[in-house]
């Protein structure tokens, strides 16, 4: 192969080959750098799980079991059960410290620095609440008046998102972390009489289904959860699941672009040199010797591109780990190389080149010498579409400027998937900040109370019923396209202090109204009738979905407490949560959940820091996406009409004349892909929230400020601007004499 | 005197070699004259003519149209000389393919101040009925009728035509000859013409021959002939 030629080639075309290498190398790259990240970090959290034996699911029950019940259970319906030992204790007013006792079977520590448990008085903190806190390994801290020493910092695999409550939306590790203990240590401690106890088991789905008939039957079960629907362990695999899909969409978008581009490249190249192929032609080359001609050049390239997105992902993929460290602990991650990337990374690009080549070439070189050198196929050619499109009503510029985007139509529909895509990232980045930012504010402004508590007893809910608003509150599941999903349901008193949605005390029978964010991810519609599962009572009910709420701020029906009751068919009192403004000093044993407005909203503010960075990253990555390939396109195009160029600059147009010809009015491409590319990234967002936050107890909805779209349009001006500038340097470089050289 | 070449010289730099494609070149032309340059080929016939529509610039000596300099012109203000001077034919046609006909000569009506009337003189050129095709629909000779009306739309004060008829065959060169001729009349224009037909000498007015770089000869044409009449 003559190097020298393609090297002559590459260099004539410097910057247009570059961007080539460039787009391919940031699809590559996106692809490469979120699977390698995002596969790494699953693989470790399914290695936690395995090594570090997680459990299959958990239960909470009134009073506890006794070990012979244990035993006869677990002979039973051959399963494991093991009590998971449990304590809350207060550092200060805002601190809270989980006490686990780690020397268990199930759910056991890992250790991600510093050293195992080896005496009572040593102590294992989780390492978000540590950094967090200021706590070194070495350090000491008391709790229940005993001193341990910090030793290591670890994680076991039901804590891996670390939330206080399992309906949190997202780990508070300012406040709340989890600390592990030997089991003499935990004994020092524990010396509170607990009402309830948790158990973790593990064992096979159809014994589980039987357990959990069998625990309803003999007990007073609080709570029955597999471990799918727990979010501590599961929330991992669908947060890094989302980038990875989007990551893919996106590469793959590109990779078409990229393909599109080959394609186009290629045929203009064909077109020019058509006369000359059909001199090679007629003197005896054949087919193949000129296929090998034309085909190096862009196959090189991609090679080039492909290779250096490869690497650049690689060494991309360990930070990008951050999107999921920054939410979740875990070991420490191995990054690990798959043949399906190496496959979708190298083989993929390579083989699409090598293809779209093949075709477009084939097609060209399939012609007969003799009209090869006619020029029959050479850029003078009209297509039938050119001669329907006359513009006759237009002003000449204008007609020109139409006329010429009809003849480049495949590269207008590049560019404008180009745009699209560009812009639909731009557009994603501006979605998902918004959108969080939105959220915080709202739960500022709307969330109705400052606490609420869910009490185990209703005795000491009465006990405490001065001391705020009562209200019923129950969680439960429905089935949205095959898969049960976590909301709560609340009834609401007449006349309530804090709950104030409209329309609530008119609603009758099994009526509920649904907060906004379930329209959204489960595509719930006012009218539809819903079937409540309660997989602790194992019984299901019937709601009717009457309005949407006022209230946005978690996976809520709302109802007045009559039609609650009716729903439930509960004919007694049936308030067991307080909501209040201040809080109440009750033992952390004696209530199931507690809520409370500041906690929400802190965690919520951690995801900011992130989605902060991602949206840089996206629109970073939008603006060079965008400048490439509206660059390669239109550099494409003024190649192909340079001697054109030549000639009406040989009439004496002026260069802005020139411009006006040959550049203005892209824009509009532009603007027809950004009004296209808001739609898209409110679909790729959703798709995104959905996967992310499928099994969480909330939802974001996806929103976008005004102010934004209009910067994006700005960012989307400017570096058209940017671009156009370069272009019109190619322009003004087109040489007077390039006409005159033409022998056509 | 309308046209004005004085000790015009153009060197070409080949790698470290010097090359005088003009070699101190000296001649003039009046308005209305049909000039007809001949000589061999690499003598310099494209160099002098590229330098005096504007395309090139000279390395010294000077190239006055109608008392104005244009060698050391920049390239604004050379662009600006051929918009309101020049009108060029080449031997290639160059049209804009994805322009219909009357397109074509539309884009140079946009130049000159007082543009000549579009249908005139594309029924002028002989192509009335063909105004709403595609270059590529037209015979070559046709093609050039369509270069030459787009060069003539803007009125150009000169007309510089580079082997206008080197593609054509002989009926269709007559006819675009005798286009040329019928437009010096009508409009006045002034028309240099590069050509390798020693035959068309006669019609010109002028008849100036190159060598090397050099005028080796500079002669009124006492005796012309019309277009028609000439023959070879
Ligand atoms: N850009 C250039 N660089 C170097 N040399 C050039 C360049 N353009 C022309 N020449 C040289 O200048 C000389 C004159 O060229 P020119 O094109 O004027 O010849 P010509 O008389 O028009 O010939 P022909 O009848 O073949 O068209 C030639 O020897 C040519 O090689
Ligand atoms: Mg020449």
């Amino acid at each position: 192969m003559n190097f020298k030629r393609i090297w002559r080639e590459f260099k004539d075309h410097l910057l247009k080959n570059i961007s080539f290498i460039l787009l391919v190398m940031i699809s590559i790259m996106i692809i490469v750098g979120f699977n390698r990240a995002m596969d790494s970090y699953i693989t470790a959290a399914n290695n936690l799980h395995k090594d570090y034996h997680v459990e299959n699911g958990q239960f909470r029950i009134y009073g506890s079991l006794t070990k012979k019940q244990e035993l006869s259970m677990e002979r039973r319906f051959h399963i494991t059960i093991e009590e998971n030992k449990n304590v809350d204790y207060e550092l200060d007013d805002t601190h809270t410290l989980r006490i686990i006792c780690a020397d268990k079977e199930m759910n056991q520590v890992a250790i991600i620095s510093g050293a195992p448990l080896s005496s009572e008085q040593e102590v294992i903190l989780d390492p978000k609440f540590a950094a967090e806190n200021h706590y070194e390994i070495g350090d000491e801290i008391i709790l229940y008046d005993n001193t341990f020493h910090i030793v290591g910092y670890g994680i076991s695999p039901d804590y891996v998102n670390t939330l206080k409550n399992l309906s949190d939306f997202l780990s508070s590790p300012q406040t709340f972390g989890v600390a592990y203990l030997t089991a003499s240590g935990f004994e020092k401690i524990d010396n509170t009489d607990t009402k309830t106890t948790l158990y973790s088991y593990q064992g096979d789905s159809y014994n589980i289904s039987r357990l959990r008939d069998y625990l309803d039957d003999r007990t007073q079960l609080l709570d029955f959860r597999e471990k799918d629907s727990n979010s501590r362990i599961q929330a991992v695999f669908d947060d890094a699941n989302g980038p990875k899909q989007m990551s893919v969409i996106i590469g793959v978008l590109l990779v078409i672009i990229v393909a599109f581009i080959i394609s186009i490249s290629i045929r203009s190249t064909i077109r020019a040199e058509s006369q000359t192929i059909g001199i090679l032609y007629a003197q005896g080359f054949n087919k193949n010797e000129l296929m090998r001609y034309y085909i190096m050049l862009p196959s090189l390239l991609v090679l080039i591109g492909s290779l250096l997105g490869y690497g650049v992902g690689m060494v991309i993929s360990r930070p990008l780990l951050f999107i999921e460290e920054a939410q979740y602990s875990l070991p420490y991650v191995e990054l690990i190389d798959s043949w399906y990337l190496i496959a979708v990374g190298m083989v993929l690009p390579m083989g699409i080149a090598l293809l779209i080549t093949t075709l477009s070439l084939s097609q060209a070189l399939n012609k007969t010498p003799l009209s090869l050198l006619n020029g029959n196929h050479s850029n003078n050619k009209v297509s039938k579409i050119e001669k329907i499109f006359t513009f006759k009503s237009f002003n000449f510029f204008t007609k020109f400027r139409l006329k010429d985007i009809v003849r480049e139509r495949g590269s207008v529909i590049a560019l404008l998937f180009g745009v699209l895509l560009s812009m639909a990232i731009l557009c994603t980045a501006a979605y998902t900040r918004d959108s969080c930012y939105k959220y915080v504010a709202d739960l500022e402004k709307n969330v109705p109370f400052t606490y609420v508590y869910t009490f185990i007893d209703q005795k000491d809910l009465n006990k405490y019923s001065k001391k705020g608003e009562q209200t019923a509150l129950r969680n439960i599941k429905i089935d949205v396209k095959g898969s049960k999903k976590s909301l709560m349901i609340q009834g609401i008193t007449p006349h309530s202090q804090f709950f104030k949605i409209p329309g609530i005390h008119s609603l009758k029978n099994n009526e509920v109204l649904v907060a906004p964010c379930l329209i959204t991810k489960f595509g719930l519609r006012i009218g539809d009738r819903l079937t409540l599962i309660d997989d602790v009572e194992n019984k299901t009910y019937n709601v009717m979905i009457k309005g949407i709420s006022s209230y946005d701020y978690g996976q809520y029906l709302y109802t007045n407490i009559k039609t609650y009751n009716h729903i439930f068919n509960i004919h007694k009192q049936s308030y067991n949560a307080l909501v209040t403004n201040q809080p109440i000093d009750i033992a952390e044993e004696k209530v199931s959940s507690t809520m409370n407005k500041s906690e929400m909203i802190n965690g919520i503010k951690n995801l900011l820091t992130m989605v902060n960075i991602m949206a840089d990253i996206l629109l970073i990555g939008a603006v060079g996406i965008l400048m490439t390939v509206v660059y390669m396109l239109m550099r494409m195009i003024i190649d192909k009409a340079k001697i054109n160029i030549s000639m009406v600059k040989i009439f004496g147009f002026t260069p802005d004349e020139v411009s006006k010809m040959y550049l203005k009015g892209n824009f509009v491409i532009l603007i027809a892909g950004f009004i296209f590319a808001l739609p898209a990234g409110y679909m790729i967002t959703k798709m995104l929230y959905d996967s992310i936050m499928a099994n969480m107890q909330q939802y974001i909805l996806p929103y976008i400020k005004l102010s934004s779209i209009l910067g994006a349009f700005i960012i989307m001006s400017l570096s058209y601007m940017g671009t156009c500038a370069l272009l019109k340097r190619n322009l003004d470089h087109v040489l007077l004499t390039e006409a005159l050289k033409n022998r056509e | 005197m309308f046209l004005e070449v004085n000790s015009l010289v153009k060197k070409y730099m080949s790698g470290e070699t010097e090359f005088l494609a003009l070699n101190n070149l000296s001649f003039g032309m009046q308005s209305g004259e049909i000039g007809v340059i001949l000589g061999p080929s690499g003598s310099g016939k494209s160099t002098l003519m590229n330098i005096i529509g504007g395309l090139e610039n000279a390395t010294s000596g000077s190239v006055k149209i109608q008392e104005n300099e244009i060698v050391g012109l920049n390239s604004k203000a050379l662009g600006l000389y051929r918009r309101n001077f020049v009108g060029f034919v080449f031997q290639f046609y160059n049209l804009i393919p994805n322009l219909t006909i009357r397109e074509n000569i539309e884009v140079c009506s946009h130049l000159g101040k007082d543009p000549l009337n579009i249908n005139h003189l594309i029924e002028k050129v002989g192509l009335k009925g063909h105004e709403d095709k595609f270059p590529s629909q037209l015979s070559g000779g046709q093609q050039q009728r369509v270069a030459i009306a787009r060069a003539l739309i803007k009125n150009p004060k000169l007309l510089l035509c580079d082997e206008p008829t080197g593609a054509l065959d002989y009926k269709t060169s007559k006819e675009v000859l005798e286009l040329f001729e019928e437009i010096n009349q009508n409009y006045h224009t002034t028309i240099i013409m590069i050509t390798h037909n020693d035959a068309i000498k006669y019609m010109a007015h002028r008849i100036i021959s190159i060598k090397d770089g050099q005028i080796r000869s500079n002669k009124v044409n006492e005796h012309r002939l019309m277009a028609h009449d000439i023959d070879w």
